[in-house]
């Protein structure tokens, strides 16, 4: 199973709708990069929307994307993270402190305009 | 034991001659060993059966006697009792005096005397009549707010009544099996009534603390973007959980970009409260919103400091003022005086 990426101008937009294992994190994880590299996007979207668990391993390797993709020249906002798997990230230690986050697409939108142009 | 076949020694030593007449020499001498042995082992095992047979016999004459002694001599153990109860200075007697009337009413004694039966089913009719009148009239003394100690009391009394009857000093031998039994019997009262009263706290602590959590959280949908949350009273860890998933999802309905969290009202940050208010802001970073810590006092900026808590990753400011101005600004907004 590959998740989709989507281009919008100079961004690209993920939305995960499905519940992600390990398998899939790293297939999208290679995905996204080659993908940022492909098209020379400055912004990416990530939307979690209708995630519902995130584990320790899934949340490094999301961590890692961002770290990675800030390599590559490229900022990461998630969006739509349900209360729900903010608990649980928090609980098992995982505080995400350097990444940048929005409640839905339309301000992850509005975030990225302004960490880029602003 | 008592099923099985024991060889009389006198046989086996008649047994060792015939064989050592017709058996060679050489079988004999090896099995001589094996022969002593078992005439050992029938005589030890004759012994204990015996032994257990008298211990038997005299445990159950002695349940019998203290049943009947207590059931002979109700009028005067009671008397006894009460004048030994008027001895014991409580603050609280007249509604102890009351309890134990209501005991003795129901039987208290009859029900002891039962427990020394030895028929199993009497003994558990004891302990269910015994519960009963505990259930009935242990409540009125736990809203006199007397102490579980003092209801307690009592009972100590009527146990060393028993123990210093003439008929005990007369029979020595029952004092051990005697205080053994009514130590099983007391010890099940008085847990009984200790498990009363600590029904009836906790029964107490749940329906306080659920009349909390009513008032625990509210939120405030102040403008557009900006919630605020009070919090007033100590925090523990449930009430932490509650406030952390209204605030997440207060957060999320009200689409806050800014929640402001107030601890004015707060009386006692510790490690704990800290750390809770951490987590709370960090997992409102990761739903996409900011929060900003309103209210601190200088001896909360004092202890957090000297307890070494980290609060670098969250904005927090002194005065609810201060942080609704931070807020607004955030939100591309300001406030303006108009002439």
């Amino acid at each position: 199973m590959r998740i989709p990426i989507l281009k919008l101008g100079n961004y690209l937009l993920v939305s995960i709708q499905i519940e992600l294992d390990d398998k899939t994190a790293v297939q999208f994880q290679q995905d996204l990069l080659n993908m940022i590299h492909k098209t020379g996007s400055t912004g990416v979207v990530i939307d979690l929307t209708s995630v519902q668990m995130i584990d320790s391993y899934i949340a490094r390797v999301l961590g890692d994307v961002v770290k990675m993709s800030e390599l590559l020249g490229c900022q990461v906002v998630f969006t739509g993270i349900q209360p729900a798997v903010s608990i649980t990230l928090i609980d098992l230690g995982i505080s995400f402190r350097n990444i940048k986050t929005a409640m839905n697409l339309e301000q992850g939108l509005e975030k990225l305009k302004q960490l880029l142009e602003g | 034991m008592a099923g099985e076949e024991i060889l009389p020694p006198i046989y086996v030593v008649f047994l060792m001659f015939i064989t050592r007449i017709f058996l060679p020499e050489n079988y004999v001498k090896i099995k001589w060993e094996g022969l002593y042995y078992s005439i050992y082992r029938c005589a030890a095992k004759q012994t204990i059966y015996q032994k257990a047979q008298f211990e038997d016999r005299s445990a159950t004459m002695f349940k019998k006697t203290s049943q009947q002694f207590i059931q002979e001599n109700t009028d005067e153990i009671e008397k006894l009792w009460r004048e030994r109860r008027s001895a014991v200075p409580s603050s609280h007697s007249q509604t102890i005096e009351t309890f134990i009337n209501h005991m003795t009413q129901d039987g208290f004694l009859l029900h002891l005397s039962n427990f020394f039966s030895d028929k199993e089913k009497e003994r558990e009719k004891a302990i269910n009549n015994i519960e009963q009148s505990c259930y009935r009239y242990v409540p009125p003394c736990m809203e006199a707010d007397i102490p579980v100690s003092e209801v307690i009391q009592p009972f100590y009394l009527i146990r060393d009544i028993l123990l210093e009857t003439e008929e005990v000093k007369q029979h020595p031998a029952f004092i051990l099996p005697l205080i053994k039994e009514m130590d099983r019997f007391f010890l099940h009262l008085i847990t009984f009534i200790h498990d009363i009263y600590s029904i009836s706290w906790k029964n107490k602590l749940l329906a306080q603390r659920s009349a909390i959590m009513e008032l625990s959280a509210p939120l405030i949908p102040l403008l557009e973007n900006i919630t605020v949350m009070p919090i007033v009273g100590a925090i523990d860890t449930d009430r932490a959980e509650l406030i952390t998933q209204n605030l997440l999802y207060g957060a999320i309905k009200n689409e806050s970009k800014v929640v402001l969290i107030d601890i004015t009202g707060v009386a006692e940050v510790n490690t704990m409260v800290a750390r809770h208010i951490v987590k709370a802001a960090e997992a409102i970073h990761l739903i996409g919103a900011e929060c900003i810590v309103v209210g601190i006092r200088p001896e909360i900026a004092q202890t957090m400091i000297s307890l070494g808590i980290d609060m670098d990753m969250l904005t927090t400011l002194s005065s609810m003022s201060q942080g609704l101005r931070v807020a607004l600004a955030r939100t591309g907004k300001e406030i303006k005086e108009i002439n």
